[in-house]
Formats: C-alpha cells, structure tokens, sequence
C-alpha cells in the first residue's frame, strides 16, 4: 500500500513539474489582469459596448489574459461586493467604481494606485474638459472617465398631444401639466421610489434649479450650509408637486427596473432619468414617441435649465498593488477611452473623451437629442448620492424618502440636511 | 449502536467533521464581529478603537431608528406564534389523521418552503402591486375596494404585509415538523381514546398535542429565533421601507454596514441579534413540558 502511495506521489510531481515548465515557456510574454465590472454579457446596451471594447483591446494586445467577473449592478450589490473585498484585501486588478464621495475613502486608505505617473499630458488633454473631475481627489487623477451621464426628462409626446398638454418648461407649466394629466385620471411621472436615491433625484435636481449649480457645488464640498431660502424653496416645490398627484401612490414601493418598463410601456407621460435609460426607451413600443427636454427652470430661481445632475461618475480604478502598472495603465487607457466611443456609438451614454465619431451613424436618436442639450451645458452637479460620502449619502436619501412619504416637513427637511451637510 | 457509542474514535470521526466548520464558520464569524464592533471602521480605512461606543451608540440616544428595528422582529414573532403555531398544528392533526389525499396537501403546504426568498418575494410584489395585483384586483371586483391601494408602499400597511409573506411561507415548514411527531404516535392510544369514546376534538387537544408537545417547543424556538433574524424576504420585498415602517434589526444593520460603510456600528448590530437570539433560547428552553410517554 505505501509502495503504491509513494508511487503515486511521484508520478504526480512528475506530472505537475513537467506541466509548470511547459506553461513557463508558454507564458513567457503573458500577462493576466483580473477586473470586475457590472456588464453581463446580453445585459443592455453598455454591456454590448463593452464587449465590443474587450474584442478591439484583445485584439490590440493579444498577451494579455483577462480574467472576468461581472455583476449586474441593480441596486447595491456591486457595491456590496466591492466594499466586501476591500475589507478582505481581495480586489481584483481593475475594478468598475464610482468618483465622488464614494472612493474618497478609497484614495484616503491607499487602496487605488495614483494614475499621475503613468499618465501623459496627451492623454489628459483627450478627456473632454472636466470629465475627470470626479477622479481627481487633492489634484492627484485615481481613475479615467468612461462616459457621461445626465439627468433628462423624458416626454411621451404622443401622451401630450393625446391629452392637449404642452411640454412644460418651466416649474409652473409642470405643475400645470400635473394637474392636467391629473385631471384626465392619467398618473404624471414613473417613479421608481423604492430606491430612494430616485427620489432624491427629484429634490436635488430642484435644489440645483432654485440654488444654482455653483453652490450646490460648494455644498456637496462642505463649503457652504444647506440652510438657504433656496434650499427650502426646492424642498417646497417638491411637496407641492407630490400633493399635486405627480407621483403614483404606489411609487414607495416600486422599483427602479419596474418604472423603466412602465415608462417605456406608455403608461406614464413623463419620466425624469439618467440619459442611460435612452437605451431602453429606443428598444421599446414608445421609442418614437418620446422626447427628451431639459428639467424645467424654476421662475426667478438662481438655476438655469440648462444646467444637469450627472457627469463622467463612473470609472474603473486600479488596484494600488497591481504588479505591472505601466503595462496595466497601458492596456487600461486604451479600454476607458475605446468604451467611451463604443458607448455613443452604442447609444448608451454620452462620451466622456474627445470623439470625432459621426454623430449621424448613432442610430439612438434620443441620446443625440441629450448630446445636443448636453452641449449647451452651463453648470453640472455630481448624483448626490455619489458626490457626499457614504453615510452622508445614505441620510440624505432617507430625508427625501421622508418627504415624499409626507413624514417631515419641507422645514424639517432642510434642517435635518443642514446637520447631514455639515 | 451501544458498542459504537462508547467508541471515542468512532465519535470523534462522527462529530469532527460538523465541529469544524461550525466553528469556522459560526463561531469565528460571531468573535470577529464582536472584535469589529469595539472599533469605529469604514471597511477600507485604518480601524481606531472605540471600546464599547459603538454599543452605547445603540442603547443611549439612538437616532438611527434602532429601537423600532428591533420591536419590529418581536411584533413578527409574536404574530409568527400565533397564526403560524396554530396554523401548523391544526394543519397537521388535520392531515395526521387521514384525510384523502393526505400526500398531496402535505406536499402542496409544504411547497412554498421550497421557494428560494427571492422568487417569493417577487411572487408576493406582484400580489401587492398597486397597478396589476391580484389582492387589489380581487377586493375591486368584490366591490370592498374603491380606489388602489399600494400595500407596500404604504405606511401603514407595509409592515403587515410583509409580515404576512413570511408567515405564509414557513406554516408547511412547521406543519411538516408536527405531522411527523403527530405520526409517530402509536395508533393503539388513538384507538384507546375512541373506545373511551372521545370525540376528534378531544383527542387533538387531549391526546394529541400533549404528546406532542416537546416537538412543539422546538417549533416555537425555530419561530421566535427565524422571526428576530429574519431578512431576506424583507430585503426582497420593500428593503426596510418605505422611510423605516418596514425596518428589522438585520436590515438596519445591513444598511450600516454596506450602505453607510459604518461596519463597527454594524457590527454591534450583529453582536446585539446573535445575544438576542440566544437569550430568547434559553428563556423558551426554560419551559420544560411534561414527557409524556406512550
């Protein structure tokens, strides 16, 4: 029996030393990057993009070995995932991630190799002016941008004209607009509120409009208080429209996949979303029936509608203890900026890097209309949720899901953000 | 068996197996989080130690809902008790007794436990809907319901609602533990009590449930412990919301710790359900019911 055992043993090592050596000749020139990100395959028009961006970067360098791992991002458990491992030390070489708020923690604990040494003047001068502000934490770049999204409100137009209603844009023709459509028993907006970050979207897409880009800015910086008249006055408009009748009763308990169909469905007239949803609008029943205009200004207000909520917020980072970084920063770059292409052309977000694509061969049209809002752009503001640091984030969210519900006050709203803000 | 039992190797080969993972993965797991919870940590940074703050922050001018996080599950399981329990167990004298197609209805109660929490959840959301769900399109066409009601996105129904899923989903999971015990009675005692004439009432309460009653307790205990942990169908369902009517101490604390990145304070969380959940064992296991043999 130990004769057997021994024999085995040795066949075994044989076996294994024989193999080692064979994938050391082989493996020579090869590298292997593992990433994560949140695009399976089929999964929407950002993970065909993408696809398409792996085929032209293994094409380009063909020694590199990638070694995947996605997850649809619905909701938080990407999110989850990622923290986890960072607190387990198991991050992968690159990682789909957010800027803003949401990496400051990152950068603080030295989790995310510093790109400044490996990138080029020539390289930051492709970025389109400001895309990589949300990576840039005390003026060091930890990530490239990858695509830029904005806030938009999309109008079933064969809706309106059915009802005779014009599109609104300004605050008061949308409250009319609500109570219109209220009054032909047609429910206005699609809400998805049981993410409650969709329903922030609201108070803080009006914020911008009553306060200005500018000093939302300095308070998502800490550098001003979230106490102003105009403050109160977003909060204000928000209730109004809520008591208006704006928002299915149900929309606490929908979710933000299910308000994606039921606009793209024609049962909701309008819907106030990331430019993203334009892929899903072009594959459904109302893709010619919807438009896309700017969120109304608010009359007298310090905004003007042609600021946006949004921006380059997404980006994939680099593990600060990648072996290999130039070569990784190499391979990287060309990825971030190919997928910027891939995604316009694709029709799933606008560029974040300069782009010389015709824009007549993008067949979603709907993103060419937020690309030519997108170009008259005067102020952009960071998702909140993405711009404040995680706990902040998470308060914030649940003060607007408390105003939405009726269970505080616009008062009590601001009050309880100026402590959040602080 | 006797032979085998007072073998030690042959225990130890039995037990090891089971012991190691318990306590890797249950133990070792319940002394990080306690180790987690001294500390003020946002999973990526330098942890700093916070001895027990993290657990006066709890106790002592709570601001984060913790409190109502944590009668919610109690609220549960005292509903659990009573509609589950009783459930159960009437279920199960009913089915222990012979009825026709006793197999199938065993089976067909006992099918939603084999439901994955997420598939129930979305089975559920789509019972609630507002727009196109069965229990508002049901209570319409019986003309009792004028206009929608959005069950869960509703303060004042969303809590009972989800409540209601969860029961539903556990009552085959217990009737099956008490149909078993009630089959093992003998059927001489049945017969014994119908010769002394006793009516099918009788012998369920008379006979039936005293002999029954040591499966009973552990019913109970599975009940009250699954209630104070409870998360997934919560999670699926309405995620703690709408603002917090919905909010259990599980998924507060996952909140904490993945959406807020406090996972200290999360962790104490996590330290408070496992002391929790094992002061109400040993409290329930305090009720000692009369053996009764047969």
């Amino acid at each position: 029996m130990k004769k057997r055992v021994v024999a085995l043993c040795t066949i075994a090592a044989l076996a294994m030393g024989s193999m080692s050596v064979t994938a050391l000749a082989d493996d020579a020139e090869k590298i292997t990057i593992s990433m994560w990100h949140t695009w399976p395959e089929g999964n929407g028009g950002t993970a065909a993009a993408f696809a398409k961006t792996m085929e032209q970067v293994q094409e380009k360098f063909p020694e590199v070995e990638f070694v995947m791992d996605a997850v649809a991002d619905s909701g938080d458990s990407y999110k989850t995932k990622l923290k986890t491992a960072a607190a387990g030390n198991e991050l992968p070489d690159i990682f789909y991630t957010w800027g803003g708020g949401f990496s400051e923690t990152w950068v603080d604990a030295g989790k995310v190799l510093c790109l400044d040494d490996y990138t080029s003047d020539e390289t930051k001068d492709k970025f389109i002016s400001g895309s990589d502000a949300f990576f840039t934490y005390d003026e060091k770049l930890y990530g490239y941008p990858l695509r830029t999204n904005v806030g938009v409100l999309y109008c079933n137009k064969a809706m309106f004209d059915e009802a005779g209603i014009e599109i609104p844009t300004t605050f008061d023709e949308l409250l009319d607009a609500v109570k219109a459509f209220n009054e032909q028993g047609t429910v206005p907006f699609a809400l998805g509120g049981k993410n409650p970050a969709d329903i922030a979207w609201w108070t803080d897409q009006l914020t911008q409009r009553t306060a200005g880009a500018d000093y939302v800015n300095q308070i998502l910086n800490g550098e001003a208080t979230y106490d102003t008249e105009a403050d109160l006055q977003a909060a204000e408009l928000f209730k109004e429209l809520v008591d208006a009748g704006a928002f299915d009763a149900g929309a606490a308990s929908t979710s933000r996949d299910e308000a994606y169909t039921l606009f793209a469905s024609g049962l909701y007239p309008m819907y106030f979303c990331g430019s993203w949803y334009c892929a899903n609008v072009m594959d459904s029943e109302v893709k010619d029936d919807v438009i896309v205009v700017n969120f109304p200004a608010v009359d007298g207000a310090a905004g003007a509608a042609t600021e946006f909520l949004g921006g380059a917020d997404q980006t994939f980072m680099i593990n600060s203890e990648v072996e290999n970084p130039e070569k990784v920063v190499e391979v990287y770059a060309y990825m971030c900026e190919t997928l910027s292409e891939n995604v316009f052309l694709g029709g799933a977000g606008l560029p974040a890097w300069k782009t010389d694509v015709d824009v007549s061969q993008i067949e979603n049209t709907l993103l060419v209309s937020v690309y030519d809002l997108y170009k008259d752009c005067s102020g952009i503001n960071l998702w909140w949720d993405n711009a404040l640091l995680a706990e902040q984030a998470t308060e914030h969210l649940d003060t607007a899901s408390k105003l939405f519900l009726g269970n505080i006050t616009p008062e009590e709203y601001v009050s309880m953000n100026t402590e959040i803000m602080q | 068996m006797n032979k085998m039992l007072s073998n030690k190797k042959a225990i130890t080969l039995f037990i090891l197996p089971e012991l190691i993972i318990f306590l890797f993965v249950v133990v070792s797991s319940i002394v990080m989080s306690f180790h987690y919870s001294l500390y003020s940590w946002d999973g990526i940074s330098e942890k700093i130690f916070v001895g027990l703050g993290n657990y006066k922050s709890l106790f002592i001018g709570n601001t984060d809902g913790f409190l109502k996080a944590v009668i919610n599950p109690l609220i549960l399981a005292a509903m659990s008790l009573v509609i589950q329990l009783v459930l159960a167990l009437v279920l199960a004298i009913i089915l222990a007794r012979g009825i026709k197609g006793e197999a199938f209805f065993r089976t067909a109660f006992f099918i939603p436990v084999l439901f994955s929490s997420v598939v129930m959840g979305q089975l559920w959301s789509m019972i609630y809907n507002p727009n196109y769900g069965l229990l508002n399109a049901i209570l319409s066409k019986l003309g009792i319901l004028q206009t929608k009601i959005a069950w869960l996105g509703n303060m004042d129904t969303a809590l009972i609602c989800v409540f209601i899923a969860m029961i539903w989903k556990y009552v085959g999971y217990y009737m099956l533990l008490l149909y078993s015990s009630i089959k093992r009675i003998p059927a001489d005692v049945f017969e014994a009590a119908e010769i002394d004439g006793a009516t099918r009432l009788q012998v369920a309460t008379k006979v039936i449930i005293p002999l029954s009653l040591p499966t009973i307790k552990t019913t109970v205990v599975m009940i009250v412990i699954g209630a104070l942990k409870a998360f997934d169908t919560i999670y699926v369902l309405t995620n703690g919301g709408p603002d917090h009517a919905t909010e259990v101490t599980s998924t507060l604390m996952y909140t904490t710790i993945f959406k807020k990145n406090l996972y200290g304070y999360g962790s104490s969380m996590a330290i408070f359900i496992v002391v929790e959940c094992l002061i109400f064992t040993i409290l329930l296991n305090k009720w000692k019911p009369t053996q009764y043999t047969y």
